[in-house]
Order: structure tokens, then sequence, then C-alpha cells
């Protein structure tokens, strides 16, 4: 499956952009309704936190495909100041400057797959399935 | 009258230029016609994270503050799925499914609120 072009997150209008994005490709992908609101409101909230932390980051969409189901993956990568402890930072109303500690496990919690890289003073890379 | 209750109605895609506008409309819309609800028709929105959620919160908050009543209607599944999953705190809200039902809550909650004309305020316009 071919991968859209990444999208640079540097301002709202982009972010917007990159969530208008993620609905067309969940849609095609065949997401049910709800799951296309899901993955649309992840797809903000990984992009809010690359503004609020890194202030530019980029997302990338991409369908997938596996064994026959398909879904779409979402990659949010920045080279901001990273997750200091991110065992902490995924814990329930943890944030350093506003709502990062919610956005992340809830994020979790709205995705097949969820995987966070982080490296103090590198960057960040949230990775996110969602399966049809 | 004062007896009037005020339908705000976001269309659109949510931005915080648009919420802001949002917000000093309806501050403004309910001074000027002294209403004592609110309904915000939420019904046109797709997507709405947790920094948009608590952008209408505090919004929600400022109308409260001002005396009227305020009640949300017209969330979307997906939508609703989001914010609880998200960990939205959502206790504070009154929520109806729809405009109808809204006004029930409404006249519930503050009698006075639904009588008469009201006004509405549909928001619409592009930053």
């Amino acid at each position: 499956m071919a991968a859209s072009h990444p999208i640079i997150i540097h301002d709202e209008r982009s972010l917007a952009a990159a969530v208008l994005e993620a609905t067309r490709v969940a849609q095609s992908a065949g997401l049910s309704r709800v799951a296309v609101q899901q993955l649309a409101t992840v797809t903000s909230e990984l992009g809010r936190n690359i503004l609020k932390y890194a202030v530019r980051g980029r997302i990338q969409l991409e369908a997938i495909e596996r064994k026959g189901r398909k879904g779409v993956r979402v990659v949010a990568s920045d080279k901001g100041p990273g997750i200091q402890e991110v065992e902490r930072a995924m814990a329930d109303h943890y944030s350093t400057g506003g709502t990062l500690g919610l956005g992340l496990s809830g994020t979790k919690r709205m995705m097949d797959e969820f995987t966070v890289m982080s490296e103090p003073g590198k960057g960040t890379r949230v990775e996110v399935v969602k399966w049809q | 009258m004062s007896n009037n209750c005020l339908v705000a109605s976001i269309q659109i895609d949510l931005t915080s230029d648009v919420l802001e506008q949002f917000r000093n409309d309806l501050l403004t819309e309910l001074q000027a016609r002294q209403a004592r609800g609110v309904i915000l028709d939420l019904s046109g929105v797709e997507v709405m994270d947790l920094t948009d959620f608590e952008n209408i919160r505090s919004t929600i908050s400022m109308a409260q503050l001002m005396g009227a009543s305020a009640v949300v209607c017209g969330l979307r599944p997906g939508l609703v799925a989001s914010l609880i999953l998200l960990g939205a705190d959502t206790e504070e809200l009154l929520a109806a499914r729809d405009l109808d039902t809204a006004f029930e809550v409404l006249h519930a909650r503050a009698p006075g609120a639904t009588e008469r004309n009201g006004g509405s305020l549909a928001s619409d316009h592009h930053p």
C-alpha cells in the first residue's frame, strides 16, 4: 500500500490538513464511522503534542493490510525535547504542560496498536494502528 | 424580555480561531439578549480533541457565569467515544441527543429559559 506523503505539522492549519487526510485514509480503508472519528481525533491529539512540545514535526498516514485485514497506520514524529519518562507521561493526568498525559493514554486506549519511542533531547515518535 | 434561550451551532471544523470567535459571539449575544439558557448544537462537528473540548468547556463555564444554563446536543458517536476514552472531564456537562431534547433538558433545569422567542447564533463563518 502506498503511503501518503508526510504532512509537516507546524501550525493549526497543517494540523487540520492532517486530520482531514486521516479521515480520508480511514474511510477508504473501510473503517467504521466511529473508528474513522477516533482515528481523526487521535491524529489531532498527536499533532497537538507536536505543536505544543516540539513546535514542528510530521505526520504520516498509511493504509495498510495484514492477513487480509485493512487498517490505517499513523506515525507522528518530531525532533523536539522528547519525553523524559515515557511511563509517567502515559499515566492519566500526568502532564508537563497541558493534556499530554490524558492524550497519550487515551490514544492507546482508542487504537489497536500503540508504540511510543522517545529520547530526551532527540525527539519523539508515536506509531498507532487502527484495524478495520 | 429576558426569558429566552440562545441556540448556538458550530458547523465547521474546529480551530482555536473558530472557537475563540464562537466564544466572543456567544457571550456577546448572551448579554445582548439577556438569555437565560444556551443550547450548543455540535452535530456538525466531526472531530474534537481534548484541546477543543477544554476550550468549549470553558466557554460553557463562562456562559454559566453570565447566568445562563447550558446544554450541549448532537454529539456524534465517534466523537463521544473519543472524548471519553481520552479522559475528557464531562461530568458537569448537561447533554441531550438533539435540539428538541435539549429544550426539554433546559426547561427542566431553568423553566424560564425556554419561554418566549429565543435567538440563534450559527458559527459558520471562517476565520
